[in-house]
C-alpha cells in the first residue's frame, strides 16, 4: 500500500504540471460556476419579487458537476497507463518491487486527490447559499466569496506559467481554507439555512461517482498505449454507463428492467443519493465498480507481461 | 548471483531465446553481445521480472524470476535500452520517486548522492527534457543504482553518450563490478573487452560463444586471416592461392588486394611468400586482419562451421 501512496503521490503533483488537468479543472469550474451565477440570480429576482419560490439547493450545482465529470474525467485518465506504455517507463514500474494493483490504485489515488481538490473548491457554493438563506444577510459577501474563488484560479494559471507548482498549491488551499473557515465563522450555519444533510449526501455522492469514474478510467487506460483511444473509450464506457442503460431500461420489462436500473450509474445517484438518501446498496454499487475497473486495469497490466 | 537454466521464450510462434544457460557470479562484468533482434533484451527482461519465460528457470540473487519476482526487483537495477524516463519531472524528484518506490530512507538525500556519482549533481533542479541525451542516459543510470543493487542489468549503456562520458560511465560500471554482478549488453566488443569478465555472445536465441574477452579475440582475430597485397595486376593470384596447401577462403577485395585464412597452427605464410614472388609477382604487403563483431556474428553463426563453436 505504501507504494501505492508513492505513485499516487507522483501522479497528485504531475496533475499540477500538465496542461490537460488545467483545463479539465477550469472546465468544471468555470461551467459549474456560470450555471450557478445564473440560477442563483434568478433566484434573487424572484425572492425579491415576493413570488416565495423556493430557493435553489445545492441540486443546481452537484447535477452540472456530474454532466462535466463525465465530459472530463476521461481527459484525466486517458493517459495513466497507456502513457507510460507508449513512453516507456511503464518497463521500470513493472521491474521496481511493486505490485501490478499496487500501480493501479496509485493510479487512482492519484486522480481521485486531483478530482477532489478541483470538486473542494465548488465547497464555496453551498456556503454562499447558506449566507443567502440566512436572515439579514449581506449579499456582498458571496460577491466577496466569488472573487476569492477568482484569486484562487489565477493561482492555478500562476502556477502553470511558473512552474511553481508547490507554491501554488499553498496559495489556493490557503485562500480556500480561509474563505471556507471566514465563511463558517461569520454564518455559523445559522438557521433556517440549507439543508446541509442534503449537501453531505450529495457530494457523497459525486465522491463515490468520482471513485467509480476514475476505476473505469484507469482500466481502459492501461488497455492502450494510445491516450487518444483511451480517452473515447473511456468516455463512449462514461455515456454508456449513466445514461444509455437507463434509458434501454425503459424499453424492457420485469427483471431485465431491474437489472438494467441497477446496473445503470445515474439511478443510484438521480433517485437516492441526490435526494438525500443515502442507501447501503447505492454506496455498495458504486464501490463495488470501482473495485471492478481496478481489478481490470491489474488484469490488463498483467497481461503485458505475458504477450 | 544470476543463474540461468535452460531459458526459453516464444512470442507466439516465434522463439526469441531457445535453452540458454549461463551463469554470472559475485564481482563479475559479464558482457552479453549480440546483434539486433538475436534475444538479448528478452533475456534482460525476464532476469528483471518484466515478463516471465515460457520454459526454464532463472534465479537471480537467489530468488526465481517467476515466483519470488518482487524479492529478485528489490536486488536488481536495470536500465532498459531506450532510457524510458518522466520527461516533465526535474531530475532529482524523479530519483527521489525511484528512491521511495523502493523504501529508502532520507530518500531525497540518496537521491543527491546518487546525481554525484554519475556527475549530474549541477543538473538536479532542471527538468529531465531538457538534459542532453548523454545526461538522461546517466539519469537512467543513477536511477539504476539508486538502491545500490546486488545485481546491475544494463541494456546497451554507453550508446549515445560522448567519448569522454563513456569513459565515465564504464568506470562507474567497473567499480560496481567489483563487488557485485553487472550483467550488461552491448554492441561494441572494445567495450566488452575493457569492462567485462567475460562475454556471452548471442545469436538467434542461443549463446554461441562465452569466454573471456581476450581469448575471444584470439580464437576469433588475429593471426589466422591475412590480407595480400601485389603491385600490378592481380587477377590470377587468388587461383594460385588456391592451389597452396593450407590455404582457405580466398576472397578478392575491391582494394586489391587478396584476403585468405588458413587453420591455425597451419601456418602458411613463408609458401605463401615464395610461391607469389616466385610466380613473378611484387610482394607489397601481407599483414593479418583483425575481425570486426559483424564479422565475428557471421563467423559464429555460419552453420558449416561448427569447430567454430565453444558449444
Amino acid at each position: 500500500m505504501r507504494n501505492a501512496w508513492v505513485i499516487a503521490r507522483r501522479e497528485y503533483n504531475q496533475y499540477f504540471s500538465t496542461t490537460v488537468s488545467y483545463a479539465v479543472a477550469l472546465t468544471i469550474l468555470f461551467v459549474v460556476g456560470a450555471i450557478f451565477f445564473l440560477v442563483f440570480n434568478q433566484g434573487i429576482q424572484s425572492a425579491l419579487s415576493g413570488e416565495g419560490s423556493p430557493a435553489p439547493d445545492i441540486k443546481i450545482v452537484v447535477e452540472w458537476i456530474v454532466i462535466m465529470l463525465i465530459l472530463t474525467v476521461p481527459a484525466l485518465t486517458m493517459r495513466l497507463i497507456s502513457d507510460e506504455n507508449r513512453m516507456g517507463t511503464l518497463e521500470l514500474l513493472l521491474t521496481a518491487p511493486l505490485q501490478d494493483w499496487e500501480l493501479i490504485v496509485g493510479k487512482w489515488l492519484g486522480g481521485l486527490l486531483f478530482l477532489l481538490t478541483v470538486l473542494a473548491v465548488t465547497l464555496i457554493y453551498p456556503i454562499i447559499l447558506n449566507i443567502y438563506e440566512t436572515p439579514g444577510t449581506n449579499l456582498q459577501w458571496p460577491v466577496l466569496s466569488l472573487f476569492i474563488l477568482i484569486i484562487a484560479l489565477v493561482a492555478m494559471f500562476w502556477n502553470l506559467v511558473t512552474g511553481k507548482r508547490r507554491e501554488a498549491l499553498f496559495i489556493l488551499l490557503a485562500i480556500w481554507v480561509v474563505a471556507i473557515v471566514a465563511g463558517i465563522l461569520l454564518y455559523r450555519f445559522a438557521v433556517p439555512g440549507i439543508d446541509w444533510g442534503l449537501t453531505m449526501s450529495n457530494y457523497l455522492g459525486l465522491f463515490l461517482i468520482c471513485a467509480a469514474f476514475l476505476a473505469v478510467g484507469v482500466g481502459i487506460s492501461a488497455l492502450f498505449s494510445n491516450q487518444i483511444a483511451a480517452f473515447i473509450v473511456t468516455i463512449l464506457a462514461f455515456v454508456f454507463l449513466w445514461w444509455i442503460i437507463s434509458f434501454v431500461a425503459q424499453f424492457v420489462q420485469g427483471t431485465a428492467s431491474d437489472i438494467f436500473i441497477y446496473i445503470a450509474m445515474s439511478g443510484h445517484f438521480n433517485n437516492n443519493l441526490s435526494a438525500g438518501t443515502i442507501n447501503l446498496s447505492d454506496v455498495v454499487y458504486y464501490l463495488s465498480l470501482t473495485a471492478l475497473g481496478l481489478f481490470g486495469g491489474t488484469v490488463a497490466v498483467e497481461s503485458r507481461r505475458w504477450s | 548471483m544470476i543463474r540461468v537454466e535452460n531459458l526459453t521464450k516464444d512470442y507466439g510462434s516465434r522463439r526469441a531465446i531457445s535453452n540458454l544457460n549461463f551463469e554470472a557470479e559475485q564481482g563479475e562484468v559479464v558482457g552479453f553481445l549480440g546483434p539486433n533482434g538475436a534475444g538479448k533484451t528478452t533475456t534482460i527482461r525476464i532476469l528483471t521480472g518484466y515478463m516471465p519465460p515460457t520454459d526454464g528457470t532463472a534465479t537471480v540473487a537467489g530468488y526465481d524470476v517467476v515466483n519470488e519476482s518482487l524479492e529478485v526487483r528489490k536486488r536488481v537495477g536495470y536500465l532498459p535500452e531506450t532510457v524510458p524516463l518522466y520527461t516533465d519531472m526535474a531530475t532529482v524528484d524523479y530519483l527521489q520517486f525511484m528512491a521511495d518506490l523502493r523504501h529508502i530512507p532520507n530518500s531525497r538525500a540518496r537521491a543527491y548522492e546518487t546525481l554525484k556519482l554519475v556527475g549530474l549533481e549541477n543538473r538536479a533542479e532542471s527538468y529531465i527534457g531538457s538534459l542532453s541525451k548523454g545526461m538522461r542516459q546517466r539519469v537512467g543510470l543513477a536511477q539504476a543504482l539508486i538502491h545500490q543493487p546486488e545485481v546491475l542489468i544494463l541494456d546497451e549503456p554507453t550508446i549515445g553518450l560522448d567519448p569522454a562520458q563513456v569513459v565515465e560511465v564504464r568506470n562507474v560500471i567497473k567499480d560496481i563490478g567489483k563487488q557485485r554482478t553487472v550483467l550488461l549488453s552491448t554492441h561494441i566488443l572494445s567495450e566488452a573487452q575493457q569492462i567485462c569478465d567475460r562475454v556471452l555472445i548471442i545469436n538467434k536465441g542461443k549463446i554461441v560463444a562465452e569466454d573471456t574477452p581476450e581469448n575471444l579475440q584470439a580464437r576469433l582475430t588475429g593471426s589466422e586471416r591475412v590480407a595480400l597485397l601485389v603491385r600490378g595486376e592481380s587477377d590470377e593470384l587468388p587461383k594460385l592461392l588456391g592451389k597452396i596447401k593450407g590455404v582457405q577462403h580466398v576472397e578478392p577485395k575491391p582494394d586489391g588486394s587478396v584476403e585468405f585464412q588458413f587453420a591455425p597452427g597451419q601456418d602458411v605464410r613463408p609458401e605463401v611468400a615464395r610461391t607469389v614472388i616466385q610466380s613473378g609477382y611484387d610482394l607489397l604487403e601481407m599483414r593479418p586482419v583483425g575481425m570486426s563483431l559483424e564479422e565475428i556474428f557471421l563467423e559464429l553463426t555460419r552453420e558449416d562451421k561448427p569447430s567454430r563453436r565453444n558449444r
